[in-house]
């Protein structure tokens, strides 16, 4: 029975499932395969001690299933970064929890086989059984590549099978090879190392003390003798000063036969791979990727890029501004709708009503009410990322980032930030120099990620838009998402002279050729997006409303209701003419009236509220900046996660009488809201001024628990903290000074 | 307070008492592994769902 029928035919506990691994260089599209392997079977999850994403998902075999591990891409196995260390420990079994794989899926990109296959052959030390996956297949077809597919499987030992990642194309050749390979033990044909390079290598091995050999793999002796400085001498626990001289010791051969022995192994490699593929790669000359090449005179030029760059970021908001309002009224229908349906089945509890019309529904469906955008800014994210385009635009940033001391490796962290900030300090990994990736853990939080979306369009729709139309609010939307990016050029100027003194690093970059986005992925990018948007809904930002509810409903005052109907009379009787008695009565016949006195009851309620009467405490703090104690009540809630401010807003005003099924929305509530007393006094809360204040306030200030608690586990809580009080620090500074400038000009 | 009411206080309490336990056990998982497993991205280690147990073979 062979191990696949085995595994197809095993017992439901436990089930042992084949280990596969898939490892391969940097854009080669090998994501884009292993999604199309396993489908929506993933698991997300980081390996032991260490913040290198994990990810596992299980795919069909013939008749069984295998567990499929999707390596972190990398271009050699000299583990600088902790993406490749992680590569080495997987492949050699040393991490906790994580088996041996016992097969591998080595993805190349078939239009630049030779610098991929350097990597496939370093791998093919271990032994494992192999299979080599010549992805991106339709580029080289384009190219005028003509691979020998044939031949070069004959010449490496192992299944070799075309596949484009993208359409999903030669899978089911890929899978059957997969097993062809676990059932044959398929291994690739190692290099014949000269004679230098394996005296060397024995002389390594017997010169490293019992204790250090014995945890040491054949490749990992390997890697000692050819890297610079291995992390394995930690690993394994040996005296840095010893293994040190024992490495230097061993490498004489190598520079007897006049080879560094750091360079020795691209050497030796090359060599061995030119040979290998021979007659494999025909036409050779046709490989420039001309199309590519002629797209990147424009989109990488100095001036043309980054103005078509800036453009199609522009394009992209205003887009996202103006293509969600249907959608949005969609939403914001329903949620009416739902009040309306569910408020009378609560007639007979008036507590619990409110808790779920003015705290659940109106909390939550004023979050939910911005996924459109959420949905229509991943469109674009994940074409321009399918397309190639933001490898380009990392290159163009390069220039920019060189000038503030770090460098085009900094900017693929700050794009992710704008979805997360989460995932975009957790890419700040792959920058090898720790000062750099400091610097860029520190600034990643300020770039403008998808929860300052819902702020945003919530302001520029009540105000910037109706008084400046529909453009310039498309401009604003674009501007807000750029502020962050430029405070964050100059601070990183600052702390690369100042702070955490480092030089720039040379980045090295490989352009993707440019492909027609696969719509699969795409929708696969939104609906991710879109499912961790309402999943957030429902649990942190529905208990956080429920919480913010309660503060802002209790205490209840038993007199209060009599004592403000009392006060409404008589300044009824006042102004009608009327004594108070018929001012009471009044009361009870005028629909008009009972209406306004509702209200003020509401409002006192929310005035006398634990948050109301903490908003009004620490109102003073935020006052320079414009804000009156709702707003303050807003962004104090928002500090454990910014987009909070906009189900506070939305309770606040429900519950003081301002949004009902008379007033209309939120935006329309925040338009009539006035100053009851101060210099301002029967002034607007938000005027323009205000509301530019808000938006600066939420795009620098640090208004997010996860983002710290990740910025502390990738460098530590003192940085975390740092991190706290300079944005927040910084964004009031920024909310003063928008305010107080722009109110001279008003 | 009639018995409608005291059901009444009663439901609002449990809802609102749920609501706080189970923000603090999110920010307990923050703080733990850099994200609840409701939430964005993961600070790794084990012991919680996402990345399974944890070298003492722990997992909540």
């Amino acid at each position: 029975m062979s191990l696949i029928e085995g595994m197809a035919s095993a017992v439901e506990t436990p089930r042992r499932l084949a280990r596969v691994a898939m490892l391969g260089n940097p854009n080669t599209g090998k994501t884009s395969l292993f999604n199309s392997l396993t489908g929506l079977r993933q698991r997300v999850g980081n390996y032991p001690g260490i913040t290198v994403e994990k990810k596992t998902g299980v795919m069909q075999l013939g008749k069984g299933e295998a567990e499929l591990i999707d390596l972190p891409g990398t271009y050699s196995l000299a583990a600088a970064s902790p993406d490749e260390r992680v590569v080495v420990d997987v492949l050699t079994g040393h991490v906790s929890g994580t088996e041996r794989p016992e097969a591998l899926v080595c993805v190349v990109d078939a239009t630049n086989l030779q610098r991929n296959l350097f990597l496939v052959s370093q791998v093919a030390e271990l032994g494992i059984p192999m299979v080599l996956a010549l992805n991106l297949w339709d580029s080289a077809c384009k190219q005028g590549l003509n691979i020998n597919v044939e031949l070069l499987s004959e010449r490496l030992g192992v299944p070799v099978v075309p596949t484009i990642g993208r359409t999903g194309e030669g899978l089911p050749q890929l899978r059957a090879a997969i097993v062809e390979a676990l059932e044959k033990s398929a291994r690739m044909r190692r290099i014949e190392w000269p004679e230098s390079a394996a005296q060397a290598e024995a002389k390594l091995r017997s010169a490293i003390p019992e204790s250090v050999r014995s945890q040491l793999k054949e490749l990992e002796l390997q890697r000692l003798l050819f890297d610079a400085d291995s992390a394995i001498i930690e690993r394994v626990g040996w005296n840095h000063e010893e293994a040190r001289e024992v490495i230097e010791a061993a490498r004489k051969p190598l520079w007897d036969a006049g080879v560094n022995p750091l360079a020795a192994e691209a050497l030796f490699q090359y060599a061995h791979l030119k040979e290998v593929l021979d007659g494999v790669v025909l036409s050779p000359e046709e490989a420039l990727p001309r199309g590519s090449e002629s797209i990147d005179g424009i989109l990488i030029h100095r001036f043309w890029g980054l103005l078509v760059f800036v453009g199609m970021m522009f394009v992209v908001f205003q887009a996202v501004y103006a293509g969600a309002g249907p959608l949005m009224d969609l939403v914001d229908a329903a949620k009416g709708w739902t009040q309306d349906l569910v408020g009378p089945w609560f007639d007979s509890m008036p507590m619990l009503q409110s808790l779920v019309t003015d705290g659940v529904i109106e909390g939550v469906g004023a979050f939910v009410i911005f996924l459109p955008q959420i949905l229509i800014l991943f469109l674009f994210i994940a074409l321009l990322e399918d397309t190639g385009y933001m490898a380009r635009a990392a290159f163009l940033m390069d220039k920019l980032f060189h000038w503030c001391g770090l460098n085009g490796k900094s900017f693929v962290p700050f794009l992710s930030s704008y979805a997360c900030a989460v995932p975009g300090i957790m890419a700040t990994r792959t920058i090898e120099d720790p000062k750099a990736r400091l610097t860029t853990i520190l600034l990643a939080p300020l770039m403008s990620c998808s929860a300052r979306l819902p702020v945003y369009v919530l302001l520029i729709g009540a105000f910037v838009e109706p008084q400046l139309g529909p453009f310039w609010a498309g401009v604003t939307l674009f501007a807000m998402h750029f502020v962050g990016l430029f405070v964050a050029v100059i601070l990183a100027f600052v702390f690369t002279r100042f702070l955490i003194k480092t030089k720039p690093q040379p980045f090295v970059l490989e352009l993707p050729a440019y492909h027609a986005p696969r719509m699969e992925n795409v929708l696969f990018r939104m609906y991710e997006a879109g499912k961790e948007f309402v999943q957030r809904a429902g649990t942190v930002i529905l208990a956080i409303t429920i919480i913010i509810w309660a503060l802002l409903y209790f205490p209840r005052p038993a007199d209060l209701e009599a004592q403000e109907t009392r006060a409404f009379a008589a300044e009824h009787a006042q102004t009608a003419g009327v004594s108070e008695e018929e001012a009471l009565a009044a009361l009870e016949s005028d629909e008009e009236l009972a209406a306004a006195l509702q209200a003020r009851i509401d409002g006192a309620y929310v005035d006398q509220s634990l948050l109301g009467r903490m908003g009004k405490g620490l109102q003073p703090i935020f006052a320079p900046a414009g804000f009156d104690w709702k707003i303050t009540v807003g962004v104090l809630a928002s500090f454990p996660a910014r987009e909070v401010i906009v189900s506070t807003l939305g309770i606040i005003y429900s519950l003081g009488g301002d949004v009902d099924e008379e007033s209309g929305s939120l935006r329309d509530a925040m338009r009539k809201e006035t100053w009851d007393d101060g210099a301002r006094a029967g002034s607007t809360v938000f005027n323009l001024p205000v509301v530019f204040a808000i938006m600066v306030f939420f795009a620098l200030c640090s208004q997010c628990g996860s983002t710290l608690a990740v910025t502390a586990k990738e460098s530590n809580w003192k940085w975390a903290a740092f991190t706290f009080v300079y944005m927040t620090g910084l964004a009031w500074i920024g909310a003063v000074l928008v305010y107080q400038v722009g109110m001279q000009f008003l | 307070m009639s018995a409608l009411q005291w059901i009444e206080v009663a439901v609002v309490a449990l809802i609102v008492g749920g609501a706080v336990s189970y923000l603090v056990a999110y920010v307990r998982d923050v703080i733990r592994f850099g994200s609840s497993s409701s939430g964005p991205g993961c600070g790794g280690g084990g012991g919680c769902p996402s990345c399974g147990p944890d070298k003492d073979g722990n997992s909540n």
